[in-house]
């Protein structure tokens, strides 16, 4: 099974948003949304010492993704090839899900009132065809392929040119998109750019920390109250009821 | 006016007589009811997934799972059993306005009174061993059914507009949250109730009459008399009144024909015993994927015989050749077994009936040896209309009319027409 | 997305589905009183609209069952056994099946159930359907253009009349309603048996 990962060379990106344009179109994304973005650094640092760079940031596809654990009804899950998905038929629009995202990528799709996000063009994939962003990369900045491929690209990027990840000290889900770059773009954007900490909206913490124990209580204590009384009917037998 | 309750009748009168405590209506509510919080709770806890929420093992998941297809087919059933169960609700809400929502009886079934808050002291002490104080007369519900009934009457409101929020993502992803937790909550507090209903009704041997109650909509009056006593007094009373010629004459409460029916003495209604055909039916469409039927049994178990009496001839006819075939076993064929479970099925309605006994039904103006001869007729030119319609009243028009078939259509007009017009010159064997 | 419905048994769950729906069939066609010939036969005397009530509330119930729940996706319809039309032999054998049903009182389903319960003459219906079937087997050859005459294949009328299948079920369903209030009526009101056959019940 494949293991699919994206690099994206950050020296060759210049921002064009070529590939967030091409992304809106491939999926339909309703505006004010976006299932990749690009987003620039702005100047760091003191005259005449600047860097800049551009994040260009996506669904990660973790291969600890905090974002299905909080999915009520399973409809976020990881296949087996690493793509983390959303099954639309499931997704009741509860919104757990869209905080627990360390790097901001769900959204609530106003039109369907359900969770979107990339999901590397799963479609395309299955067709033969690479995601629609790495084909429109006006820089050609952008490779997608099979990680677990010893002999392909994304393998030797990763492994021996030293694609990084954007990770921080609190946050490690082994995220499969992977950043270039020669002047140290990646360890800007890491910086610039962190991931935040996955959380559960208010609803999904009273549920798993006080709804869920309380009910387990109540049905618990009812429970045992019913086989106290069942038992003491036991022990006085079934006469003294009759009267 | 009270000379009723002043004196103290022989109960053993009491256990003879019976008293009308639930409509009709509301029995078949109850049974519903609980057969969609059935499905509604077995769907629901398995779709409850995430390692944060989900409160079954993970091995119910997967089974609730894996008998659906698909978890998206899973939820689809959820909410289509959902829907239909507010649709129930609204149509029972609609008739039933102005029956059960005004304050009179809202007062008598969930409001709770001194006496009740008392009752509900001693019952647990009783349980507990702990008191031999008399209970509290309580009135046509105790206190126990009144504050399950108002659990249920707070919580099923929650229930459903949570449920339609999540089913139809009406409002934004914070409201579809909280309406997730809302629904679990409110669920929770009817399932913990509804233990204890359960157990009164299946288990607890003091409550056996009120448990079929539910089934026959009667009490005994002793039963009446001992535990629901306010409402006796109020039932004895208004009888007196009756008696007295102070109120309208109410008739004496007799079971419905329902009750009667369940009690399996009498053919059901019409209707009812339709309605459980066509249960049967559309169980059988799904599960097998084709209906019921009759005389391609039969076909079957003649071709069977003669596959044994002469299976040279029958595999060579060009009509059992369809049947009988090399190889292939003449009797595997759903309609086989299925008639096999009809005459079971009759002989238990009959048993339960006392209908069993050799008899012969026929017109009075026959002998039972004629009505034998033309029933055989009968059953030859039937057996050979239904072979050429490819199937009988059970097979195509029952069956066949439930898909909405066009042959199926053809042949329940020409059955009709033929039996119409047939009845007329054939009423010496029926009238 | 695949459908929940229609299943496919083992041939082991498949026999045991087939006696348990099959112990339904049975059982609720004894209740609705089907075990006699007299209250069968009191339909086509108008005495007695039990065949109708039955028979069309089944075929509603299913009818719409099957259509709603193919809308909602758990049956799907295409893998639901449709007879095959026929026309000509079907309109024949309707014929010869309403004959054969007011001249022995019992159609071969309600035959079963009735002889099952000890109706004698039942019994005879039963014997009177195998020779029934067997005589068609002998003759069938020679009629054989007949019987597959006027093949339409699985029609159903939805699609003869070109409307959607759940419009169909639904008109299905308001036209029964209609036959229920006219047999309502014509038990109290109209005495249907006094008019045909000019005297009292």
């Amino acid at each position: 099974m494949a293991r699919y990962a994206m690099v994206t060379d950050l020296t060759k990106c210049v921002g064009c948003q070529a590939c967030t344009a091409a992304c809106n179109s491939e999926w339909d994304v309703p505006p004010g949304h976006a299932r990749t973005h690009v987003r620039p650094t702005g100047a760091v640092g003191k005259f005449p010492d600047l860097r800049s760079a551009f994040y260009v940031a996506q669904c990660n596809h973790c291969d600890d993704p905090p974002c299905v654990k909080p999915c009520p009804s399973g409809a976020t899950f990881q296949a087996d090839n690493g793509i983390v998905k959303v099954d639309r038929n499931l997704c009741i629009g509860c919104g757990f899900c869209v905080q627990a995202c360390p790097y901001e990528a769900r959204y609530l799709n106003p039109a369907t009132q359900k969770v979107d996000k990339c999901d590397f063009c799963a479609s395309r994939l299955e067709r033969g065809r690479q995601p629609a962003c790495v084909t429109t990369c006006t820089a050609h900045a952008k490779y997608f392929g099979d990680l677990e491929d010893s002999s392909g690209d994304i393998y030797r990027m990763v492994y021996t040119r030293g694609a990084r990840r954007i990770e921080s000290g609190e946050v490690k889900v082994g995220p499969n998109v992977y950043y270039l770059g020669r002047r140290g773009e990646p360890q800007l954007v890491a910086a610039m750019f962190p991931p935040r900490l996955p959380k559960l909206p208010a609803a999904g913490e009273w549920w798993s920390k006080v709804v869920k124990p309380l009910a387990l209580a109540l049905v618990g204590a009812t429970f045992a109250g019913q086989a106290v009384a069942f038992f003491t009917q036991l022990r006085k037998g079934e006469g003294q009821f009759d009267e | 006016m009270s000379s009723a309750t002043q004196v103290q009748p022989p109960l053993r009168d009491l256990s003879q007589r019976m008293i009308k405590k639930h409509h009709v209506a509301i029995i078949l509510l109850h049974w519903f009811n609980a057969i969609t919080w059935l499905i509604e709770l077995t769907t629901g806890a398995a779709l409850i997934s995430s390692e944060h929420f989900r409160f079954v093992p993970v091995w119910f998941v997967t089974m609730i799972t894996e008998v659906s297809g698909t978890r998206a087919n899973l939820l689809r059933f959820h909410i289509a059993a959902g829907l239909t169960w507010i649709t129930v609700f609204a149509v029972y809400a609609i008739f039933g306005w102005q029956t059960y929502f005004h304050q009179e009886v809202l007062e008598r079934e969930v409001a709770l009174d001194k006496d009740d808050f008392n009752w509900l002291r001693i019952r647990v002490l009783r349980i507990l061993g702990r008191s031999n104080e008399p209970l509290p007369p309580q009135g046509i519900y105790n206190a126990g059914q009144k504050m399950f009934a108002l659990m249920v009457y707070v919580m099923i409101p929650v229930i459903m507009g949570t449920g339609l929020v999540m089913a139809f993502h009406w409002g934004p992803m914070t409201l579809v949250g909280w309406a997730v937790v809302l629904h679990f909550a409110a669920v929770a507090v009817v399932v913990s109730g509804l233990m204890v209903h359960v157990y009164m009704g299946a288990v607890f041997p003091e409550e056996k009459p009120a448990f079929f109650s539910m089934l026959t909509g009667m009490v005994p009056e002793e039963f009446a008399y001992k535990h629901h006593h306010k409402w006796w007094k109020e039932v004895k009373m208004l009888e007196e009144l009756h008696a007295a010629g102070l109120a309208e004459p109410r008739p004496v409460p007799r079971p419905s024909r329902l009750a009667a029916a369940l009690r399996m003495k009498e053919h059901w209604p019409g209707y009812w015993a339709g309605f459980g055909l066509g249960l049967t039916l559309l169980a059988t469409f799904l599960i097998v994927g084709q209906g019921l039927g009759a005389s391609g049994g039969f076909t079957r178990y003649l071709a069977f015989v003669l596959s044994l009496v002469a299976p040279g001839y029958a595999s060579a006819h060009p009509y059992w050749s369809n049947y009988v075939q090399p190889g292939q076993p003449v009797l595997m064929d759903f309609l086989v077994f299925e008639l096999i479970g009809v005459a079971l099925g009759g002989v238990v309605s009959g048993w339960l009936a006392g209908h069993l006994k050799w008899t012969t039904d026929k017109g009075p103006r026959i002998s039972p040896r004629t009505r034998w001869a033309l029933a055989f007729l009968g059953g030859a030119i039937s057996g050979a209309g239904a072979r050429l319609a490819r199937g009988c009243t059970s097979g195509l028009a029952l069956s066949g009319g439930s898909v909405l078939s066009a042959g199926a259509f053809v042949f329940m007009l020409s059955v009709f027409a033929a039996g119409f017009i047939g009845a007329y010159f054939l009423r010496r064997i029926w009238l | 997305m695949t459908a929940l419905f229609p299943l496919s048994l083992s041939t082991g769950a498949f026999v045991f589905a087939a006696i348990a729906l099959g112990f339904f069939f049975g059982f609720f066609l004894e209740r609705a009183g089907f075990s006699s010939s007299l209250k069968l036969t009191a339909q086509f005397y108008f005495k007695d609209w039990g065949v109708l009530k039955v028979m069309f509330s089944a075929i509603v119930v299913a009818c719409l069952g099957l259509a709603w729940l193919s809308l909602a996706g758990i049956v799907d319809f295409s893998q639901i056994y449709v007879p095959d039309a026929y026309l000509w032999p079907q309109l024949a054998g309707g014929l010869l099946l309403g004959a054969g049903f007011i001249l022995g009182g019992y159609c071969p389903g309600t035959a079963v159930v009735a002889g099952a319960i000890g109706k004698l003459d039942a019994l005879f219906f039963l014997g009177g359907i195998f020779a029934g079937i067997f005589g068609f087997g002998l003759v069938e050859p020679s009629i054989h253009s007949f019987n597959v005459s006027g093949a339409l294949g699985p029609l159903t009328l939805p699609q003869w009349l070109n409307i959607s299948h759940g419009v169909g079920a639904f008109a299905l369903a308001v036209i029964a309603l209609g036959a229920f209030w006219a047999a309502e009526n014509s038990e109290g009101k109209w005495q249907l048996f006094r008019k045909t056959y000019g005297r009292e019940q």
